[in-house]
């Protein structure tokens, strides 16, 4: 390197060189951003975009006081993105010290960089102690959990949501697309920690509520009708009971249960169903009613027109029809009022198969009674080729054909609306999220199926079988009410004949007798020891009779006025003693319901509720503020309706604490604080208070 | 000497440096501003005012140097390899960032002395080049100045910064190669390289997996490593035309330190092909005019000095973009004037400084390379 000189040629392939990379580099840059951009494009895309749904809430729904049956609270979802494991791990660790999920670190880890769940639904107190961690990768959303205030009751006909939120039966699945929540959709960036950014140039699709729905039901009935069944099948060791109200005039359906208390009701299998319209019965005499109102409605006999009803046994066409005793000479009234199977069916032949089959369809059997439930069943009501007259005798006393019990209710319901069918119904209104109505349901008259002269004689009979008939025993002096009672034996299928010694119980009838109001039928399946539809089932429909009344003449004031305080009107209605149910009791002093329901108190959760509320309603007429503790926020705010006080309400479930406590006058108050958690599961709150729905496989605690 | 002509400065060449410097500032804020955020809890025009103000001290460097005759800093040169290798040693007491010690933490600003000996090394390699002082030097002097050089590079490989060295070394190996370095001597150190390099990556299995990273994503980048893989994902989904400034996504914690060594891909990616092509035409114009101002230098040492500034201005710009697409290895080198850092700025802007300055005194009569031989 003696002589450095700079070499000229040297210099220029250098120069050359270094060109050549330059272009290389702009190649390649046309490589990717040209040629390949838009792949790339879609690449990064998947790495920084995504889509966070909004929630919607599904829709509510009311009975028909406006009472919330089932609704959707929200509840904080937590998750993560965070691709970094070094950061999944720090997230798995201080998290799942607070959830206490083990292997979460490991979960998290399977799938980095990816939509991971950490917490799903949490409990308000859990979120805030998640959000305090104030980690900042872990981002939150609200979702929607479905709950239920009044627990089980009314589920056989409002159903359940599945995990998403989803109807799976009952109306909850009928009115899927009316209740569902539409969720919106907004895009976000992410970066390369997980975290998300809003940004306010994507579209955002607007999340849009579900519509809520209003039903006829009656939430007061249902708790009647549920708590009167559930005694009267515990009391009789019944496999099961059902039980339906409908309002005569409209057809609304007031009431429906149906339970059974060895089953499992969270069972896959049975969460499907709405037994009252999808289960089917041999009804037995209550479907005598079919074929003496054909006989009236056609004028076949006089009253008093008699036939031979045998010893208690009688060769038909062969084969032997039986009734519980041997009634001789009997009239077609009687014939009613004590169910002879053989005089009915002998009466009935005049009537004809052919008529028969049309009453039978004209009162909806053999049809779907088109409620709004999902999987109505028709029921069975086969046209035979040629009607015999054994098919006749047969069907008449409600053998070889099978209802449901709401195809049952509606043929009382139509004989004590005076021979009118109404359409039944359940949906009384659907309103959109920005509560306008959207659809309303109307009144509807079927068909006249007897004339209202038929009717008329027909209700006469059926007070008859209360007063001195079948159903003697479920006589009450206070309430007057008709009905017709039967007592099927079971099918046995594997023998296609009957058991010897089960027996469906029913009781169909309508209340009060002068002015029908409320129809229905109670069924008790397989009753023991007694099977007798009127000494098993008529008292129930008895009592649901009673109190129901009871109710409504509380609701109309009839009670606070007599009282002298407005705080019993708010009470609902108790039941009696078990004495009294044999309408053996005296008529119970309305006049001082507060001492009257702490005197005979069974302890049912509704009575002890009834006395709170009680207790809180004359603290709240005295203008004193109650203890509001152990209420439903609901309660609380009904008591304190109108007293001009404003109310904020922290949490949901049971009132817990209140600020300020019992004991200042309410006009010195200004704003009263609620303060509510979920209820911890003593028995009786647990019904009422708003349950956690987050329990396995179910939304719904049973 | 001191008759030469003066004339102005290269105005192409400092305009040139002034927009790379003005782009640079713009990209460091949108590179920085989220990561800025993070690590100074909100307060995200951290890097931003810092590369601002840097780039203030930079320009008056720049000026200061432009009008420092270049041949002044010739007799301090053996006070200057002195000082940086004295640098690269006290960065050995530093504390390491992710696994190496390259820094020199002042306080208020970090010092990488490998970049400084960048500039010192090619002052010194000029120096030895130059003529002037040939027939008086010692028989030594070849061996004490190499010996130092190579001292330096084996500090610099040890930091550990290996791809730096490889620079410097390369830039040295182009000095030596166009000052008429014997093909004997050229083919001797490429068949030695290639033997070190074969048995220390496939025999002792050095960064084997680097090598095998970068041998995919030359046919694909997105097999290549993590951050060539993000860095040229998101540099092809700005396409022809960019995201816009301000709205890239890379800088989303996609990619570690973008505001620094991977700059180019937030240029690329919020500014397009168009901005590439923009970035990539100044650093061409930087070399144009460098060589120019090579050619046209008053002396040999000015010759060397500005040829070896150019090559190495040119080079690590040319290895920084490369690597953001793949196309070379990945490695710790920050793109000159843009990347957010002082004292790369710094010393790139007074290099340039020394760049215009010897613009100002060029023989457009007598070129060096015209009255060589």
């Amino acid at each position: 390197m003696k002589s450095a000189r700079v070499s000229v040629p040297r210099l220029a392939v250098l120069f050359f060189l270094i060109i050549a990379g330059w272009i290389a580099v702009l190649v390649r840059f046309v490589q990717i951003q040209i040629v390949e951009g838009a792949r790339y494009d879609n690449l990064v895309a998947e790495q920084c975009w995504g889509e966070l749904q909004l929630s919607a809430r599904r829709g509510a729904i009311y009975d028909c006081r406006n009472n919330v049956l089932a609704f959707d609270i929200p509840k904080e979802s937590f998750f993560t993105y965070a691709g970094d494991p070094a950061t999944l791990r720090e997230i798995g660790r201080v998290v799942s010290k607070v959830t206490g999920e083990k292997g979460l670190v490991k979960r998290l880890l399977e799938r980095p960089g990816q939509y991971n769940s950490l917490v799903k639904c949490a409990d308000p107190d859990l979120a805030s102690r998640i959000a305090a961690l104030d980690l900042d990768s872990v981002r939150s959303n609200v979702e929607y959990r479905r709950l239920y205030p009044f627990g089980t009751l009314g589920v056989d006909y409002l159903g359940q949501v599945n995990v998403d939120n989803i109807g799976v039966s009952g109306l909850e699945v009928a009115l899927n697309e009316d209740l569902n929540a539409h969720p919106g959709l907004a895009a976000f960036q992410r970066d390369g920690k997980g975290r998300v950014y809003r940004l306010s140039d994507r579209p955002v699709v607007h999340p849009a509520d579900g519509c809520d729905v209003t039903l006829t039901v009656d939430h007061e009935y249902q708790q009647i009708a549920e708590e009167e069944l559930r005694e009267a099948v515990n009391k009789w060791t019944a496999k099961a009971g059902m039980v339906v109200l409908i309002e005569v005039k409209s057809g609304r359906i007031l009431a429906a249960d149906y339970y059974c208390p060895s089953e499992d009701s969270n069972a896959v299998e049975n969460v499907f169903k709405s037994r009252l319209v999808t289960d089917l019965f041999e009804p037995g005499s209550t479907f005598k009613l079919v074929a003496f109102a054909g006989m009236l409605d056609q004028e076949l006999y006089p009253l008093h027109a008699t036939t031979y009803a045998g010893m208690g046994e009688f060769q038909f066409n062969g084969r032997t029809l039986h009734d519980d005793k041997p009634h001789g000479e009997i009239s077609l009234r009687r014939a009613f009022e004590l169910s002879s199977n053989i005089a009915t069916a002998r009466f009935s032949q005049k009537l004809a198969g052919k008529l028969l089959y049309k009453y039978a369809r004209d009162f909806g059997f053999g049809q779907p009674p088109e409620t709004g439930l999902p999987e109505e069943e028709r029921g069975r009501l086969v046209k035979p080729r040629n009607f015999t007259d054994f098919w006749t005798a047969q069907v008449s006393i409600g053998h070889g054909v099978s209802v449901t019990a709401m195809q049952m209710a509606v043929a009382f319901a139509t004989v004590a609306n005076d021979g009118m069918m109404m359409q039944p119904y359940l949906v009384e209104e659907i309103r959109n999220d920005s509560r306008r109505t959207t659809q309303r349901s109307i009144q509807h008259e079927v068909r006249r199926v007897i004339s209202v002269k038929a009717a008329r004689v027909l209700q006469d009979l059926m007070g008859g079988v209360v007063d001195s008939g079948t159903a003697k025993a479920a006589r009450l002096d206070d309430v007057s009410f008709g009905g017709k009672t039967g007592t099927a034996q079971k099918p046995n299928l594997s023998t296609s004949g009957y058991y010897q010694d089960r027996y469906m119980a029913s009781f169909g009838g309508f209340y009060p007798r002068e002015n029908p109001r409320v129809a229905g039928i109670v069924v008790l399946d397989d009753p023991q020891p007694v099977h007798y539809g009127g000494y098993t089932t008529g008292p129930v429909f008895a009592e649901i009779a009673r109190r129901t009344t009871l109710l409504e003449k509380t609701r109309n004031g009839w009670i606070a006025e007599s009282a002298g305080n407005r705080a019993t009107a708010l009470s609902s209605v108790p039941r009696q003693s078990a004495k009294s149910q044999h309408g053996l009791d005296s008529v119970p002093d309305f006049g001082n319901v507060a001492q009257w329901i702490d005197g005979k108190s069974t302890g049912k959760q509704s009575q002890i509720l009834e006395r709170r509320m009680i207790a809180c309603a004359d603290s709240v007429f005295a203008g004193i503020v109650p203890d509001f503790s152990g209420l439903s926020v609901r309660e609380a705010l009904s008591l304190l309706e109108g007293s001009g006080c404003r109310i904020r309400v922290i949490g949901n479930g049971l009132v817990e604490s209140q600020f300020p406590c019992t004991g200042i006058a309410i006009a010195d108050l200004d704003t009263l604080l609620l303060d509510c958690s979920p209820s911890k599961g003593g028995k009786d709150e647990a019904q009422r208070a708003t349950e956690d729905s987050t329990s396995k496989g179910s939304h719904r605690q049973r | 000497m001191n008759q030469q002509r003066r004339h102005g400065v290269d105005l192409v060449l400092y305009t040139a440096v002034l927009l790379l410097i003005t782009i640079g500032v713009v990209a460091v804020y949108s590179a920085s501003v989220f990561i800025a955020d993070l690590r100074y809890s909100g307060e995200h025009t951290h890097y931003f005012y810092r590369q601002l103000f840097f780039a203030a001290v930079a320009l008056v460097a720049m000026l200061i140097f432009a009008g420092l005759d270049y041949r002044i800093m010739r007799k301090m040169i053996w006070f200057a390899v002195g000082v940086s290798i004295l640098l690269l040693i006290v960065v050995f007491s530093m504390s390491k960032i992710n696994d190496a010690r390259r820094w020199i933490d002042l306080g208020f600003v970090s010092l990488q002395p490998s970049e400084v000996f960048k500039f010192v090394m090619i002052y010194l390699a000029a120096h030895f080049l130059a003529p002037d002082h040939q027939s008086n030097r010692p028989k030594w002097y070849p061996y004490v100045t190499f010996g130092l050089i190579a001292v330096a590079l084996m500090l610099i490989v040890l930091e550990p910064d290996l791809g730096t060295a490889l620079v410097l070394a390369a830039v040295l190996v182009t000095m030596l190669f166009v000052a008429g370095m014997s093909w004997k001597w050229i083919g001797l150190g490429a068949a030695s390289l290639a033997t070190v390099f074969y048995v220390a990556v496939f025999q002792l299995g050095y960064k084997q997996a680097r090598i095998m990273d970068f041998l995919a994503a030359i046919k694909d980048p997105l097999q290549g490593s993590f951050q060539v893989k993000q860095s040229a994902l998101y540099i092809g989904s700005g396409g022809f035309f960019g995201k816009g400034i301000g709205r890239g996504a890379v800088k989303l914690f996609f990619l570690p330190e973008v505001h620094t060594d991977f700059i180019f891909a937030n240029v690329a990616e919020e500014g397009g092909f168009i901005w590439v092509m923009l970035v990539v035409a100044l650093f061409l114009i930087v070399f144009w005019r460098g060589m120019r101002i090579a050619a046209t230098a008053p002396d040999r040492f000015g010759f060397y000095l500005a040829f070896g500034i150019t090559i190495i201005l040119t080079a690590s710009a040319l290895v920084n973009i490369a690597v953001t697409v793949g196309l070379i290895p990945t490695k710790g080198m920050p793109l000159p004037f843009v990347s957010y850092g002082g004292s790369s700025l710094l010393l790139c802007a007074s290099a340039v400084g020394v760049l215009l300055n010897v613009s100002r005194r060029r023989n457009n009569k007598g070129q060096v390379l015209g009255r060589l031989d």
